[in-house]
């Protein structure tokens, strides 16, 4: 496609100061690579526009291999691997079941030396490369930090109509070939108290058992609405510009220890303490008073299914109401707005949500005594 | 303080975070005495989402075959490695969008991820700034190297590079590392021939000088017959004097030169590099040997030829080596190849038995870098 490559030198010649040759080679290549894709791809055969797929194919080559370009060699390669560090960081475990952000760090970097090696390989074969050709004017480095980017992020397909990055299943060979125990995480220091034994039992054996007996649908709506769930507690936590809660519950949501959390964010044990209790405030709030009818609903505890509870315990629950809060529960079952509801109580909307949230948390301690 | 309410919502609280990192994971209340919770399975009415993660599990191990062209059997449309990186996936009235949605993780919910991997980034680079990883081609490349110029430098070609030093003073004066570089590779081609010594010498400069050939010749036959300056023939003193007689007659570098004192100096130096690849044995003189520095060390190289009269068979020739590192020493004729190779510096020896008097025989001495071509001697017995 002779348009694909005069517009990918054109660009090369006007936004690099690599000679000639070199922005020719490389225009080649991209070329190449372009119309291969768009030769091989029934979509892109299929949609009837090749030449704009090629164009789009080639300038997101290209916008790839300015950006290293621009950067250079050292902030170029700084870019790349902590890049694919970020992707590949939670994949890469140390071979004690107990992870720290320092033994992470060190297997990331023989991880990614031995990736980089791969990516060179396959761009030599890719390309159609002599078997030892390496990079050497800046604009072939960048070339190929740009191609070893998106070999890495490749969506590569797995059985069952799923689809991982490259790297990410490189990621878990890897781990793999670490020397590993058979043990269960205890992330016992997370949360520093007794109560907090978060155990994280990933147990393969059980869960594969339920992916068996939970329905696809349901299964979809479930990742729906969880993904819903975090989306709100997100927006939740950034609307009350508690940007380090998000960042605090976004590494917790990754399963990273309480040391690695505080390597991390950069805090002492004291600091993290403290951002996990503001965490914890806005957590609850959020489950009993912003959003209590999603979260209740994704747990099956909305007032539907009686909050969770048995008919027992719906029974002892209802006995410990106040008449105003036995009438609070009556118009939220018959889903009256907030507003009307503070009105038939005489009360303002504030106090209405807190008589709300406290009735929740009745709900909430009657199940968990009872199982105690 | 209202301590009941305290725990109260330390419960809840734990609750909450345990299902939301990993809202498949059934606790039972053995497991978490101080945290019951609603899971528990005589209950049964609060039941917790399929974890996708969990139920992953069996296809994310990489039970696929490592080879590549087995996972490359497993690619489907090359479309697909980058509709992610593309967000083109609008574009496509297929199902590419909702399989994306399928291949979902729990880390993989792409706010979640997008932001957890902002997070790490951040922290990652400050780390990987104090220690820039090396690409795999770099790790024997100095550090001003590793800044890439926009040229790529047409020399001196990296594979030969690495025999560069022992060229780097065979004439008293600097010649760029470029034209040495050439000079290796053409002398290289032109011992392996037959031809006299005078030609040998036209034929390897010439392809720098490809317009006159004419004047090449004159010059090439004006300095034939001035001593070599190695000449195993003339006293240590004489060639340091032959040297500076030398470096007096020539300009200041080869930049500063004529095209023809260019031509002098090429046609010197590559006498010396064609001298410098012949090792020459008889029965007067047994050995031979050789000392190349290279930018790994010393290579040392000796031809030995020990021809015992009673015995009516051909004595073999023999070629030892030291490496400065480990590497490989290959001869070869048309009926005979002999090959020794080790992993770390030290000695290596091979035989000959098949040659004939006058006759050439390539000896190819390897280091073990896969970026550097081997150096090719040239072993005769007279």
């Amino acid at each position: 496609m002779e348009i694909i490559y005069k517009l990918v030198f054109d660009q090369l010649r006007q936004q690099t100061k690599a000679s000639e040759n070199n922005c020719c080679e490389v225009a080649l290549r991209i070329d190449e690579e372009v119309t291969r894709i768009c030769h091989e791809s029934r979509r892109i055969q299929a949609s009837g526009e090749v030449e704009n797929w090629a164009k789009t194919l080639a300038n997101h080559r290209l916008k790839l291999c300015f950006r290293y370009y621009k950067l250079g060699s050292n902030r170029g390669r700084i870019e790349l691997s902590s890049t694919l560090s970020a992707i590949v960081y939670r994949y890469i475990s140390p071979s004690k079941a107990r992870s720290s952000y320092q033994a992470r760090v060190t297997l990331l970097e023989d991880f990614l030396q031995g990736f980089f090696a791969e990516a060179l390989n396959a761009f030599r074969r890719e390309a159609k490369l002599r078997p030892d050709y390496t990079p050497r004017s800046r604009l072939e480095l960048a070339e190929y930090m740009a191609y070893a980017e998106r070999y890495a992020k490749r969506r590569i397909p797995l059985p069952g109509h799923r689809a991982q990055q490259l790297i990410i299943l490189r990621a878990q060979t890897f781990s793999q070939k670490q020397p590993s125990e058979m043990s269960v995480d205890m992330d016992m220091a997370a949360e520093g108290s007794s109560a907090s034994t978060e155990t994280d039992s990933h147990s393969a054996v059980l869960h594969e058992l339920r992916s068996f007996m939970v329905g696809q649908d349901n299964a979809i709506a479930d990742i729906q609405m969880y993904e819903t769930i975090i989306e709100e507690l997100i927006r939740y936590l950034k609307d009350r510009q508690q940007e380090e809660c998000v960042q605090y519950f976004v590494l917790r949501l990754q399963d990273l220890a309480a040391s690695e959390i505080e390597t991390v964010l950069g805090l002492t044990s004291r600091q993290r303490d403290y951002l996990q209790q503001r965490f914890k405030y806005h957590l609850v709030r959020f489950a009993l008073s912003h959003q209590w009818e999603l979260v209740h609903q994704w747990l099956e505890a909305d007032l539907e299914h009686n909050l969770g509870l048995t008919p027992y315990e719906w029974q002892a629950f209802m006995s410990q109401l106040t008449p105003q809060q036995s009438q609070l529960l009556k118009l939220k079952q018959e889903k009256a707005e907030t507003s009307d509801i503070a009105k038939a109580l005489s009360l303002s909307v504030a106090q209405t949500e807190k008589q709300w949230f406290k009735l929740l948390e009745l709900a909430w301690d009657i199940r968990n005594r009872s199982v105690s | 303080m209202n301590s009941d309410n305290e725990q109260n919502s330390d419960i809840l609280y734990q609750q909450l975070l345990q299902w939301l990192q990993n809202p498949e994971t059934e606790v039972t209340a053995t497991d978490r005495p101080a945290t019951s919770n609603l899971a528990s399975s005589n209950r049964g009415q609060i039941r917790n989402p399929v974890d996708p993660v969990e139920s992953m599990i069996e296809w994310q191990t990489p039970e696929f075959s490592e080879t590549q062209s087995n996972f490359d059997a497993q690619l489907e449309d090359p479309l697909t490695w980058e509709l992610e990186d593309l967000d083109l996936d609008h574009d496509l009235n297929e199902s590419a969008s909702a399989q994306s949605s399928q291949s979902f993780d729990m880390g993989e919910i792409p706010i979640v991820q997008k932001r957890f991997q902002a997070i790490l980034k951040r922290k990652l680079q400050a780390e990987i700034e104090r220690h820039p990883p090396l690409f795999p081609w770099e790790t024997e490349m100095a550090d001003y190297q590793l800044e890439y110029a926009d040229e790529v430098p047409a020399m001196p070609n990296p594979s030969r590079q690495l025999w560069i030093p022992q060229l780097v003073s065979i004439l008293p004066i600097s010649v760029p590392d470029t034209v040495l570089s050439q000079l290796l590779d053409l002398c290289t081609e032109g011992v392996a021939t037959l031809q006299s010594p005078v030609a040998q010498l036209v034929n390897a400069v010439k392809p720098l000088f490809p317009e006159h050939l004419h004047r090449l010749n004159q010059v090439a036959n004006q300095i034939r017959l001035s001593p070599n300056l190695a000449s195993s023939r003339l006293s240590r003193g004489d060639r340091e004097n032959q040297r500076q007689a030398l470096a007096q007659a020539l300009p200041e570098s080869y930049e500063a030169g004529t095209s023809e004192q260019q031509m002098a100096m090429t046609l010197l130096a590559a006498r010396e590099i064609l001298e410098a690849l012949t090792l020459t044995v008889s029965s007067q003189q047994q050995t031979n040997e050789r000392q190349w520095r290279t930018t790994a060390g010393l290579v040392w190289l000796k031809l030995h030829y020990n021809p015992d009269n009673t015995v009516p068979t051909r004595e073999p020739l023999k070629i030892s080596a030291r490496l400065p590192k480990g590497g490989c020493l290959n001869v070869k004729t048309d009926r005979e190849t002999a090959q020794a190779e080790r992993i770390y510096p030290g000695f290596l020896s091979v035989e000959l038995f098949d040659w004939q008097p006058g006759e050439r025989y390539a000896v190819e001495v390897s280091l073990n870098d896969r970026q550097h071509q081997s150096l090719q001697f040239m072993a005769v017995c007279q």
